[in-house]
Order: C-alpha cells, then sequence, then structure tokens
C-alpha cells in the first residue's frame, strides 16, 4: 500500500461552518430526536422515562413509600384522606448519542458523500443536543475520539465547529477500535449511529459486534453516491482504490457493469441484514439526496427520527 | 538473408501500428473509485479481463505482425552445405566450352552440382536447348554427363534455362555452367568457367561450296597480328597451303576453285591455338543425283525442271508411271493420277471438278474431259495473280504482273489454298497420305498466260519441287544447326561413329562429316560437313554479355526458383503460435477468490 495519502479528490471537503447547517434548518431540528430504546437513566433529557417516580410532573398517585422525597408528597391527599401519597410521573431522561464518522478517502468519493456525510453527522448531533442527549463525535481511521461527551444546544455549536474543519484522513477503515471506544467509554448503552459508505477494511461484522449488545442501538446510515451503485464507465480502466493499495486493470463491459450492481446491492443487503442481526437499523442513503428535503424525511418514514 | 520476395516486406509496416494501438491503449483512463473490492470480486465475469500484462501483450502482439511481416518477403537462409533438394542444370555446350580447361572445369562444377538425394534436369545449351535428363538420379546425370562434348556454333542460354526450369521444377535449384559472364541479377547460381581469362585465338568461321568453288573465311581473335597456315584438301589430296596474315580482331576469306568430281573439301588451320575445335571447316561438295519422272507434257515445266540441279526427271505415261518409291518426285500434267504415287507429287493444269481426297480421281468434268490432257478454261479472260496467306513456296514471289487463265478447280479439303486470281484458286498445296501434293490450277503454256515467261515461274516450281521432295542438305553447316533432310527415315552417322535415326532433319553435335542413308524405297546417301567455327562463339577475347531474362514470362514454365532454404514457414508458424499463447492465457482456469489481474 502506498504512503500517506491526500483525499483523492480536488474538491473542498471541509463543509465551511458558515454553510455547514442554516440556522432557519437548526430550529426546524429541534423537534426531532433519533429513536431510541436505551435511555441511560441519565436526568435532564427531554425524552420521557420509562419508570414512573417521584417527580413534579404529575401523573398519578401512589402510597408513600420510605426513602421516597417528601418534596413530592401530596399533602392536599393527606389532608383529605389522612394517608400520605406522592405524586408519580415519567420523568425526563437523556441517552447517549455516539456519532461515529467514517473519515476514509473512500467517503470523499465524490466529494458529495462526505459533504453529506458530515452534514448529517451534524443535523443528528444538533437535534440530538436538543433533545438533551449526550452526544459523543467518534471517527475511524485516525483519532477515534474527536469531540464530547456533551450536552445542550449551548455544546452544539463546538460539534459544528469540529465537524467544519474535519477531512477525510488516510489509513485503513478499520472500524472495530472506535466502536469499542464506544463500547467501553459508554458502558451504559445508548444510540450508535454510524455515517458510513461501509466500504471497510476487516469484517463488519466483527467491528459491529465490537459493541457490545444489548445496550447499544445502532443506526446504521449507510452512503452510497449513485455512482457507486450504477458506475458511469466502460473500456478498458485502471481502477485507483481511493484508500490506496495496487490499481485494477479491469474492462468494463455491460456484463461487467450488471455484475457490479448485482455485487453492491448485495454488498448492502449484507450490512442490513448485519445490522439487523445486532437489532439494530439500517438505512441506505444516496449521497444526491438532499439533506433536508429528502435524508431526513426518509429516515422519519422508516421510523428512525422521531417527534 | 535474402528475400524471394521483397515486395512482401510491407507487412513489416504493421509493426509500429501495433506497437502504436497498443501505446494508446496503455493510456487507459485511471478512475478513482470509493473501493475496488467489488470489482476484484467480477474477475471471472468477462473474458477480456483475462488478458496478458498490458506491455506482454504489446511485446506478444508486436512480435507475430513482426514475425509474419517477414515470412511475406519469403526470407531464404544461406545454406553453405550441398543443395539436398532436386537442381536443374544447364551446362554451355558451345565451341568455346573447348577453349583450355574450360570443360573439364564445367565437368567439374556439374557434378558438384548434382545433388545425391534429389532429382537432376539436365540440358545443354547450344544453337537449340537440348534435354538430356530429366528429374533422373544422379548416377544418371553422371552417365549423361559423360557422353557431352562441347563444339557447337554457339549457345542459346536464355531458352535453355527456360526449359531447365520448366523440367526441373518449381523447386529445383537452377544452376547453369557456361563461358559466359554472369548477368546482372541473374537470379541462379551462375558459374563462369572461363573466369573472365581471355584467350587467343583463330578459327574457320565458315565453309561453302557455291557455283564449283570452296569458300572460307578465317578469323583472328587474338590480341595481336597472327599468320596462320591455311591448308585445304580435296577428297584426301592436298590441293592448297598458304599463309594468311591477319591483324588482331581481322577476317580473310579465301576462295579455290573445285574440279567437278569433288566429293568432299577440307579447309584446315594449322599451328596450336586456344581452342582447336573451330580450326576445321569440313564441307561435303558432290551432289546426289536425285530421280524423278513426268507424265504428260508441258514445255513450260521442263524448262523449269532442267533448271533444278541434282534431278534426273524421266518422261512416263500413265499407264507406266512408278509406284514403288523409286523416284523421289512425280509431275503429272493433267489429272491428279490414281493411284498416288509415294514421294513429292507436282501436278500441273489437272482437269475440271474437285479432287477427291483418298484416291485423287477427278470429279465431274466438263465435256472436254474425254480428252484430260486438255484442261477446260474458265470461261473470261486471264487473271492477275496472287499469294494467298504466308506459304512457303510463295514467299517472296514477285507476282507484279503475272496473269494465268485459271482452270476451274476447287480447294479439296486436304489441301491449302497458295495462289489466286481474283477470287478462284489457282494453286493448292497439301499433304495425300505419305505424299505432299502441290497443284498448279493452271496451264503455264496457255497463251493467254505471261507467268512462264516471268523469273517466279521457275522459282515457284523449284519451291514447289523442294516442298514436295524435300530439299537436300547444304554441304557445310554449323554444329548443331538443324539439317533439313528429304523425306523418309534417314540413318545418320556422325563424325564419332555413333548412329542416329532420324526424319525430317539432321542435327549434327560434333565437328566433321556426318552421312545420311535412306534406307528402304529409293535408298541413297547424303553428307554434310560441320563445323563449330563461329564469329561469335569462337571469340574467345570478349566477353559476351548472355542474352539472358530469366524474369521474362515463359510460355509454360515456372519462375526460376530462388536459392537457399525458406524460412518464411517457420516464422509464420511462430506468430501463429505466439497468438494461440494468448488464446489459451484467456482460456485457463481463474484459481477462485485469486486476484487474476493484480500486478
Amino acid at each position: 500500500m502506498s504512503g500517506p495519502r491526500r483525499a483523492p479528490t480536488d474538491a473542498p471537503t471541509k463543509a465551511a461552518t458558515t454553510g455547514l447547517l442554516d440556522d432557519a434548518f437548526l430550529k426546524r431540528l429541534e423537534g426531532l430526536r433519533l429513536k431510541s430504546r436505551r435511555l441511560s437513566g441519565a436526568p435532564g433529557g427531554a425524552r420521557p422515562g420509562r419508570q414512573r417516580t417521584p417527580t413534579a410532573d404529575f401523573m398519578d398517585h401512589r402510597a408513600y413509600s420510605p426513602g421516597d422525597d417528601i418534596r413530592h408528597v401530596d399533602w392536599h391527599a393527606l389532608a383529605r384522606l389522612d394517608e400520605v401519597y406522592v405524586k408519580v410521573g415519567q420523568r425526563p431522561q437523556a441517552t447517549a448519542v455516539e456519532i461515529v464518522l467514517d473519515r476514509s478517502f473512500s467517503m470523499a468519493v465524490p466529494p458529495t458523500k462526505w459533504f453529506l456525510a458530515v452534514r448529517i453527522a451534524a443535523a443528528l448531533g444538533w437535534l440530538s443536543l436538543a433533545a438533551g442527549d449526550r452526544v459523543t463525535l467518534r471517527g475511524f481511521p485516525g483519532p477515534a475520539h474527536l469531540w464530547g461527551p456533551m450536552t445542550g444546544l449551548g455544546s452544539a455549536k463546538g460539534l459544528l465547529m469540529t465537524l467544519s474543519a474535519l477531512e477525510p484522513v488516510p489509513g485503513q477503515s478499520l472500524a472495530g477500535d472506535t466502536l469499542a471506544d464506544v463500547g467501553r467509554l459508554s458502558p451504559g448503552g445508548g444510540v450508535t449511529v454510524i455515517v458510513s459508505d461501509f466500504w471497510l477494511a476487516g469484517d463488519p461484522e466483527a467491528a459491529i459486534a465490537r459493541l457490545p449488545a444489548p445496550r447499544w442501538d445502532i443506526l446504521a446510515l449507510h452512503l452510497l453516491d449513485p455512482a457507486e451503485l450504477d458506475p458511469p464507465i466502460s473500456g478498458t480502466l485502471e481502477l485507483e482504490d481511493a484508500e490506496g493499495g495496487d490499481p485494477l486493470y479491469v474492462d468494463v463491459d455491460d456484463d461487467v457493469r450488471a455484475a457490479y450492481r448485482a455485487e453492491v446491492r448485495a454488498r448492502v443487503e449484507a450490512v442490513r441484514r448485519l445490522v439487523s442481526r445486532r437489532g439494530g437499523d439500517h438505512a441506505l442513503i444516496l449521497a444526491s439526496w438532499p439533506l433536508e428535503r429528502a435524508v431526513l424525511p426518509f429516515l422519519r418514514r422508516q421510523g428512525l427520527l422521531t417527534d | 538473408m535474402m528475400f524471394a520476395v521483397p515486395a512482401g516486406l510491407v507487412m513489416l509496416a504493421l509493426v509500429p501500428l501495433i506497437v502504436l494501438w497498443h501505446l494508446l491503449r496503455l493510456r487507459r483512463r485511471r478512475v478513482v473509485v470509493a473501493s475496488v473490492e467489488p470489482w476484484r470480486r467480477l474477475m471471472g465475469v468477462s473474458r477480456r479481463r483475462r488478458r496478458l500484462p498490458p506491455l506482454m501483450l504489446l511485446a506478444l502482439h508486436a512480435t507475430a505482425a513482426g514475425a509474419l511481416g517477414l515470412a511475406a518477403g519469403d526470407p531464404r537462409l544461406p545454406t553453405t552445405e550441398r543443395w539436398s533438394g532436386d537442381v536443374a542444370i544447364v551446362l554451355d555446350v558451345g565451341v568455346g566450352m573447348a577453349a583450355a580447361d574450360r570443360w573439364q572445369v564445367a565437368r567439374a562444377a556439374v557434378g558438384d552440382a548434382i545433388g545425391t538425394p534429389g532429382k537432376v534436369t539436365l540440358v545443354t545449351a547450344g544453337l537449340r536447348p537440348r534435354v538430356r535428363l530429366v528429374r533422373g538420379h544422379a548416377a544418371a546425370a553422371r552417365q549423361a554427363l559423360a557422353t557431352l562434348l562441347p563444339g557447337e556454333a554457339g549457345a542459346d542460354l536464355t531458352e535453355a534455362t527456360r526449359v531447365a526450369a520448366r523440367l526441373g521444377g518449381a523447386a529445383a535449384r537452377l544452376v547453369v555452367v557456361t563461358d559466359e559472364p554472369s548477368p546482372q541479377d541473374a537470379g541462379v547460381a551462375w558459374i563462369d568457367v572461363s573466369e573472365g581469362m581471355p584467350l587467343d585465338n583463330v578459327a574457320v568461321t565458315a565453309a561453302d561450296v557455291r557455283e564449283g568453288r570452296l569458300f572460307a573465311r578465317i578469323a583472328n581473335y587474338s590480341g595481336g597480328p597472327r599468320t596462320v597456315s591455311l591448308g585445304v584438301e580435296v577428297d584426301g589430296r592436298r590441293v592448297d597451303q598458304r599463309d594468311v596474315a591477319l591483324g588482331p580482331g581481322e577476317s580473310a576469306d579465301a576462295v579455290w576453285p573445285l574440279p567437278g568430281d569433288a566429293a568432299l573439301a577440307v579447309v584446315a588451320l594449322e599451328g596450336a591455338d586456344a581452342l582447336p575445335l573451330d580450326d576445321t571447316a569440313i564441307v561435303a561438295v558432290g551432289r546426289r543425283v536425285r530421280r524423278g519422272q513426268m507424265v504428260g507434257a508441258s514445255p513450260a515445266v521442263e524448262r523449269a525442271l532442267a533448271a533444278l540441279d541434282g534431278w534426273q526427271i524421266q518422261r512416263t505415261g500413265r499407264a507406266t508411271y512408278g509406284v514403288d518409291g523409286a523416284v523421289e518426285l512425280s509431275v503429272f500434267v493433267g489429272p491428279i493420277p490414281d493411284p498416288l504415287p509415294p514421294g513429292g507429287v507436282l501436278v500441273v493444269a489437272p482437269g475440271t471438278g474437285a479432287v477427291s481426297q483418298d484416291t485423287g480421281a477427278q470429279g465431274e468434268t466438263s465435256a472436254s474431259a474425254t480428252d484430260p490432257s486438255v484442261p477446260a478454261p474458265l470461261a473470261g479472260s486471264r487473271r492477275e495473280l496472287e499469294a494467298v496467306g504466308a506459304h512457303p513456296l510463295t514467299a517472296g514471289l514477285d507476282l507484279a504482273g503475272a496473269h494465268i487463265v485459271p482452270l476451274a478447280s476447287d480447294v479439296p479439303p486436304w489441301a491449302d489454298p497458295i495462289l489466286s486470281s481474283e477470287g478462284t484458286t489457282a494453286a493448292f498445296a497439301g499433304s495425300i497420305g505419305e505424299s505432299r501434293v502441290v497443284v498448279l490450277a493452271f496451264d503455264p503454256d496457255d497463251p493467254g498466260s505471261n507467268l512462264a515467261h516471268r523469273p517466279a515461274f521457275p522459282l515457284l516450281v523449284a519451291r514447289a519441287v523442294d516442298w514436295v521432295a524435300g530439299a537436300p542438305p547444304p554441304g557445310a553447316v554449323a554444329v548443331g544447326q538443324a539439317v533439313p533432310l528429304p523425306r523418309g527415315e534417314y540413318q545418320v552417322t556422325n563424325p564419332d561413329g555413333s548412329v542416329t535415326t532420324t526424319t525430317g532433319h539432321a542435327q549434327p553435335f560434333g565437328p566433321g562429316l556426318h552421312v545420311a542413308r535412306r534406307t528402304g524405297s529409293a535408298p541413297h546417301e547424303l553428307s554434310f560437313g560441320a563445323r563449330s567455327g563461329d564469329d561469335q562463339a569462337s571469340d574467345l577475347r570478349t566477353p559476351r554479355q548472355a542474352v539472358f531474362a530469366p524474369q521474362e514470362p515463359s510460355a509454360a514454365g515456372p519462375e526460376v526458383p530462388p536459392t537457399g532454404r525458406p524460412a518464411g514457414p517457420a516464422l509464420a508458424a511462430a506468430a501463429m503460435l505466439l497468438v494461440l499463447v494468448e488464446g489459451a492465457w484467456r482460456a485457463r482456469p481463474l484459481p477462485a477468490g485469486q486476484d487474476a489481474e493484480r500486478r
């Protein structure tokens, strides 16, 4: 494999800070949150808790138990009924959102794929912060930890600035170590959003297996450019892998293209089955889709984003 | 390496074109893809992707094209070993080959050219080519070579080579052995036994008898003046001895009177020179008297016959003319007789009507046919005479102003018209069985005809006699010259004592006296002398550029094949093998899961 490589295209890969997400779009994002079956139990989030606990948000009464917070005792009920009751409800809780961004050079072929990936990561990070979730940004290859964990919209700007400064980096796209960090550093579980084209070096199943089950919801956003699904090339070509390695000489004809399409579809399906076996969700997103008009509505239709 | 078809090398132009095409293909489009992994899994889908590495493919195609281009030029590899294939040898037997040691050198060269495993064709080049052996074994070739001697008064190498090439076959190696220098671009193996060395020579280049006198020409082909002693013998007696002084390149004529009964004259140069073979000329002087018979009367014809030299014509009648072949000429004034006598037949003023082919019987006749000696003239006046076509009897005959009174006569199927008179056939000639017949369908004695009084008539009669009875051979000929003989089979005794049987003509192959004897009916003997001297063949100093054009198209012969071992088939096979290598590489089974094309 060749030495350190720059991104294989000359197109700008940095999302300009000012152009990453506009303010109006961010405002519209605040009502959405990632679907998650896992709650960390941390207070402060906007997600309704699954257990009824003494809380100021009154939904029901229950008999007082030793240890309950006496601030939640319903004194009016005591006066009327001469029994001690406490007010209970679903205490809002937060979840851990780990956004794992594939920064390999393949994400920059074409550049639109990288730009969309960064914007997706920014959008999901923003709405998660708006929902009170604890957001961490990680990446591979290169340094696994990129930003966070942070909560609250006040830290969203830092997330956007970090994402804006990111570029694809050389190295093999080995996701296993990064995902292992997720499992190790956030033992409570949460949602792991993997934004990648899944042209991974190594075994994808082994990498995903590094996320300990069943604490982690996996959302695999499989980004591919339409040209990767149906390449508009033919003839005798020298194919160069964006992530390096020896070139491949091929003669592309109709038969070869048809076989390639089938191969890629099969690969996408394999990733989907892999994620599904882990109880996760998989969504194929084309790099040509506009973020707000196509990607987010798609994720909402898939139930991956909720109000 | 030489190329038999240099024009074929134009195919080599394909090589740079193929190289250019590959270089253009090598500049393949480079495409960066997110991952080559899915492409790598498709290596077995297209057969086109089973190619050899590009540079190897370029080298393979360029090499194959180069091999094919060279093969198109029909390359020949030089070989020093004895030619093991067929060989066609042309051996010059002109008199010059007898000078010094040329003949010994030539025999040795021919012996070397004879390859034992192959077939040998041997043709000698004299005045006319003569085939000695056709695709025979080497032993037979050596046997034929042993019987050959030079001495002909010239050598036609061109025709002899054409004959040899045609008989030897396209694969035969052509070898010419001669004392003439090789022409440029001869295209054959040329062995010059003279080695370019000029030799001094004096020769008798001509000899003949004219009007009772012996004529001879002597020429000096030396670098300086020569004085030679010239002797003449008649019938074995020395009649003259004189010294003749000649400057370089000069010739001189000498004439001697001959006695009336002389039979044989010999002219000889005394003294040594490079070529003794052409120092002597023999002339047969005496003429055999030939016998003929005449039936009927025609003063004009009789006068013409009397002027013929060497004929004794006896008058006879229609009931008594000879049919046993004792005479060589029969002249009939009137209808063609039945039976037709053997030998030559001249008919003058036949009867009216057609003449049948097999019997010569007269057809329908007019009232005058009751007297066959009086043919019926055509109604009308005399008519101008003219020759019909090109026939040796009338070639060059001056008939201007000659007119005859033609007799009504149809041309029979066995004859061709030779004279016509304003649309009417006046004479015709042909063959009936073994006999040649000329019919003059007019009365030369008719007062209305003036032909008998013109020189053309006796000349016409003389030619007719020579044509029907056969002309006697001249007294002296050149060695190799075809000598016409009268009709019949002759046994020719040659100067070396050998006897050959021939009809129609004799061809002497050596200098000296030749005697032709006819047996059977009308036996007689003819003789002629043959000399080797010739004004070109005897000149051993002046190199003659051989008139040799092997590229001239031959009517029936193949081209003279080039020498050397052909390498074209091997080159073509190598090119095909390279193409098969590429095909085998493409068709090979790919190991599952392995990168078949990764460099």
